[in-house]
């Protein structure tokens, strides 16, 4: 039996008992989505880089009820409230929104986090809302949900910090002309974590996710974002800094589901020492979705022999009337630049901090640029003890894979 | 507009030229895969006992796998004892082209391939080529084997070469592409039964193209040939391979397996126009085309360089890779891949950097029409110590029509900071602009599509030996006959 197995096992006895945190709740769906499709093993299609073992046996153990100790500071007339004291009307909101945007049997963590919830908060910003702020920090520390429902017309921000560890699903309903700015800020930590960001946007509106992040033991990140109207914008922008042996695992699934949207993705990653970068980024557009402009460029640059960095830049399109393009590159700082600067009397330590910087900055929009710039700036990171270089011999030892091109484990 | 819909119509009907079945006399082993069968392939071509033992080594391997299922492509399982693994024509070999049965010779004839050895085609000079002639399960002829002799170069049907070279067999089969590699390679390790064999010695260029053309002719059988190219130091020799098949119902399944070596300085060039029977409008039969092609540059400097032009077979699963162990040595890939109907595609390559300074190139241009899938796949892999490595990757992707798919899956990995991968892609449809420019100048839209697509598959062509980009311009040409209108 896998590790996967004996957890999906327990979690199904577990299920038995009745939920303490939102018991109102139906768990059911999850639990027959859990069934049927099973929870990622090692080495499977989506996690070929990423070893989610160490993510279940991390947290084999029941969580406990674990009331909302974080908080939600919003204003603009916000409404916020938890799971667990919701009234009859919030109740409703929630049972006709949680989940509509997440497809469990393709996200089954997030299944997983449903089953065992113990902290949620729904967040509504009224129609036409102007200034919506919404500061999201430490809330339960285990699995937790955040729903926020935009308005029709709204503009509103949202900014996360969550502390680690933390198994967050966060689901964005972005009404018809309403404009979401969604910031996350990932602090580097040593434990293995899982989340979610699954996102609608409706006709006309418009929507921009900035993530920056640090690594963990094993954090992933899965961002999935629909457009489902004409005229909705996608933004996207990712920016990592890795050092000693953090490992940081991105997906992003932009889904064109209706044509006229148009979508930008651009990622730029920093890895240092023993750490990994895994980063892949899907555009697909459906049948029928004419008229979308899609666009990728995700670039890493590696820092040390022993770093690593994986790309895979997806497109998946069945429409013809429609711009798609996407560009990746891998590569180390650039020698000419470095050059450069250090003939115009500047030392090489800070003209490599200098161009790292202005590398990363390539991914930072303007909202949030700041605290962005304060956690990846090369200053703000430990300096890894430098690994020694690889010997030839080492590098050679490699031997081909016996098994397929690709890993076909998916079966 | 009814007058041109008909023409269109017309010109559909006749669309598979090469779907035509020879009937002759063939001697054909029945269906199903067992111990016995392997042993039974192994006796027919008097193999010597250690190739036997490799073959069932392979089929034991094999019964323990499953058939890939991460390809973008969608077809009923395969029933593997429902296919017959040998079908060849009856008779002894023939040991020259006058003993070779005269409606075989007329086939090839049909398909436009010179089994004769004419030094001159109605008063033109043309470069000779030498032909391997492989009819469902076995090589039939083989041209220009004296001259090619004369200049030390070995080509001949693997099978020959079992007997008559079985130590360079011996130490290259299985050395690129292992019998456990993956689950079709493993099947064609067991079952397969005849393929081209070239050695090029040290330090010479070879005199000709060398050529195979791979002909499917019985019913229900499967073609699982076996291509193994060595170049020693220094050589060069550049490789053609095509394919067709008459049009059946059914599916059939084509498992080949293909292995470059190129030692120190030695280049490889192979090129495929891949033209196997895609089924018709409604998708019903075609081949099914899994094939595995790998190269090894082995020695510094060395070069292979994959172009393949694929428009044939209902399934394509096929990633042409070169692992680059040799420092500084050099991997290209150009493939132009065009499906129509209800085709399926889901080709790329591979390139797996390994020795120091080692250079790979990828082209790859997709066109999509009717209702088809076609998808792009391919890794390129820098290990820790391919320092300086460096690859160019560029896919695009072209849509006719707005029910098909165009798809784009590269895994780019990177263990060492001074390797440089580039990669991108675009997506676009016909632009209409070009299409207006042809059609006010009196150019149908037919005719205007092909040139846009020409144009679109230029970089790839030019990598093409002259008599085969004349002859992939002419098949993307018919193989996009009723895309538009």
């Amino acid at each position: 039996m896998t590790a996967a197995e004996q957890f999906q096992a327990r979690l199904f006895d577990d299920a038995r008992a009745s939920p303490r945190y939102a018991s109102w709740l139906d768990r059911g769906p999850s639990l027959a989505a859990l069934a049927d499709a099973p929870l990622p093993e090692p080495r499977s299609y989506t996690w070929e880089y990423s070893n989610p073992n160490p993510w279940y046996e991390q947290n084999a153990r029941r969580t406990d009820n674990r009331p909302n100790a974080g908080k939600v500071v919003a204003s603009g007339g916000i409404r916020v409230a938890d799971f667990d004291a919701a009234d009859s009307r919030e109740r409703c909101i929630i049972e006709a929104n949680l989940n509509a945007t997440v497809d469990r049997r393709r996200y089954s963590l997030a299944a997983v986090n449903d089953v065992l919830l113990c902290g949620g908060v729904v967040i509504e910003v009224p129609e036409r809302a102007r200034d919506a702020e919404i500061e999201l920090g430490h809330l339960t520390g285990g699995f937790e949900r955040v729903l926020l429902i935009v308005g029709a017309g709204a503009e509103a921000t949202l900014v996360e910090t969550p502390a680690s560890p933390t198994h967050r699903v966060v689901e964005c309903l972005v009404g018809t002309g309403a404009s979401l700015r969604h910031l996350r800020l990932q602090g580097a930590a040593d434990s293995f974590e899982y989340q979610l960001v699954s996102t609608r946007v409706e006709a006309g509106a418009s929507y921009r996710f900035g993530q920056y992040a640090q690594g963990s033991g094993m954090r992933r990140n899965d961002v999935h974002i629909e457009s489902a109207g004409d005229g909705a914008d996608i933004g996207i922008r990712g920016a990592w800094h890795l050092s000693g042996q953090q490992h940081l695992d991105t997906q992003v699934n932009v889904h064109h589901g209706i044509g006229g949207g148009t979508s930008r993705q651009t990622v730029r990653g920093v890895v240092n020492d023993r750490a990994k970068a895994v980063f892949n980024g899907r555009i697909h557009i459906a049948p029928g979705a004419q008229n979308t402009d899609a666009a990728l460029s995700a670039k890493h640059m590696l820092l040390a022999r022993t770093a690593q960095a994986y790309a895979k830049p997806e497109l998946e399109i069945y429409a013809n009337d429609v711009r798609c393009a996407h560009g990746a590159t891998m590569g180390e700082i650039d020698g000419d630049a470095l050059f450069y600067l250090r003939s115009r009397g500047i030392g090489e330590p800070a003209a490599r901090h200098l161009l790292i910087a202005g590398f990363l900055e390539e991914a930072m929009a303007d909202h949030g640029r700041e605290e962005a710039r304060a956690l990846l700036s090369p200053g703000s990171l430990q300096p890894g003890k430098l690994p020694r270089p690889l010997t030839r011999k080492e590098g050679s030892a490699f031997r081909l894979p016996a098994d397929a091109y690709f890993h076909e484990k998916l079966s | 507009m009814a007058e041109g819909n008909e023409t269109v119509h017309e010109r559909l009907s006749s669309e598979y030229s090469a779907g035509f079945v020879t009937d002759i006399e063939s001697e054909t082993l029945p269906p199903g895969l067992d111990e016995g069968i392997v042993r039974q392939i192994s006796s027919k071509k008097e193999e010597p006992g250690w190739m036997t033992d490799w073959r069932l080594e392979a089929y034991r391997r094999w019964r323990t796998m499953r058939p890939p299922r991460w390809a973008h492509v969608q077809f009923p399982p395969i029933d593997f004892q429902a296919i017959s693994y040998f079908s060849a024509p009856r008779g002894n070999r023939p040991r020259s082209l006058e003993e070779v049965d005269p409606e075989i010779l007329r086939t090839y004839e049909k398909l436009g391939i010179p089994l004769h050895e004419q030094e001159a085609l109605a008063g033109v000079e043309r470069p000779n080529v030498a032909v391997d002639a492989v009819f469902d399960s076995v090589s039939v002829a083989t041209t220009f084997r004296e001259t090619l002799r004369d200049a030390g170069v070995i080509f001949c049907p693997i099978a020959d070469a079992m007997r008559e070279h079985p130590d360079l067999v011996r130490k290259y089969l299985g050395s690129v592409v292992s019998r456990a590699d993956n689950f079709y390679a493993a099947l064609n390790s067991a079952v397969f039964s005849d393929g081209s064999f070239v050695y090029v010695p040290k330090n010479t260029r070879c005199p000709m193209e060398l050529s195979t053309y791979f002909r499917i002719n019985a019913q229900n059988t499967g073609q699982f040939e076996r291509t193994l190219i060595i170049a020693d130091k220094g050589a060069y020799v550049s490789y053609l391979e095509g394919c067709t098949a008459p049009m059946r119902d059914e599916n059939q399944l084509h498992a080949a397996v293909v292995e470059l070596v190129a030692l120190d300085d030695a280049e490889i060039k192979y090129s495929t126009v891949q033209n196997w029977f895609p089924g018709d409008a409604e998708g019903r039969g075609g081949i099914y085309n899994f094939v595995t092609k790998r190269g090894a540059c082995l020695g510094a400097r060395s070069k292979i360089s994959w172009t393949q032009v694929e428009t044939g077979s209902a399934i394509t699963w096929k990633y042409p890779s070169v692992v680059l162990r040799g420092d500084g040595s050099t991997g290209e890939f150009y493939s132009v891949a065009l499906t129509n109907n209800r085709q399926q595609a889901d080709t790329g390559t591979k390139m797996l950097h390994i020795g120091r300074d080692t250079k790979s190139t990828i082209i790859s241009k997709g066109i999509s029409a009717g209702q088809s899938q076609n998808s792009y796949r391919g890794r390129v892999r820098m290990n820790p110590a391919a320092e300086g490595a460096r690859n160019y990757t560029q896919c695009d992707s072209l849509l006719i029509g707005d029910r098909c798919g165009a798809h784009t899956f590269p895994f780019i990995e990177s263990r060492v900071p001074s390797a440089v991968v580039e990669h991108e892609a675009t997506t676009s449809k016909v632009n209409d602009d070009q299409l207006f420019l042809c059609q006010q100048r009196g150019i149908d839209p037919e005719k205007a599509i092909s040139m846009i697509v020409n144009g679109f598959c230029k970089e790839v062509f030019r990598q093409l030996p002259m008599e085969f980009a004349v002859e992939a311009g002419k098949l993307l040409e018919v193989s996009l006959e009723g895309a538009v209108g």
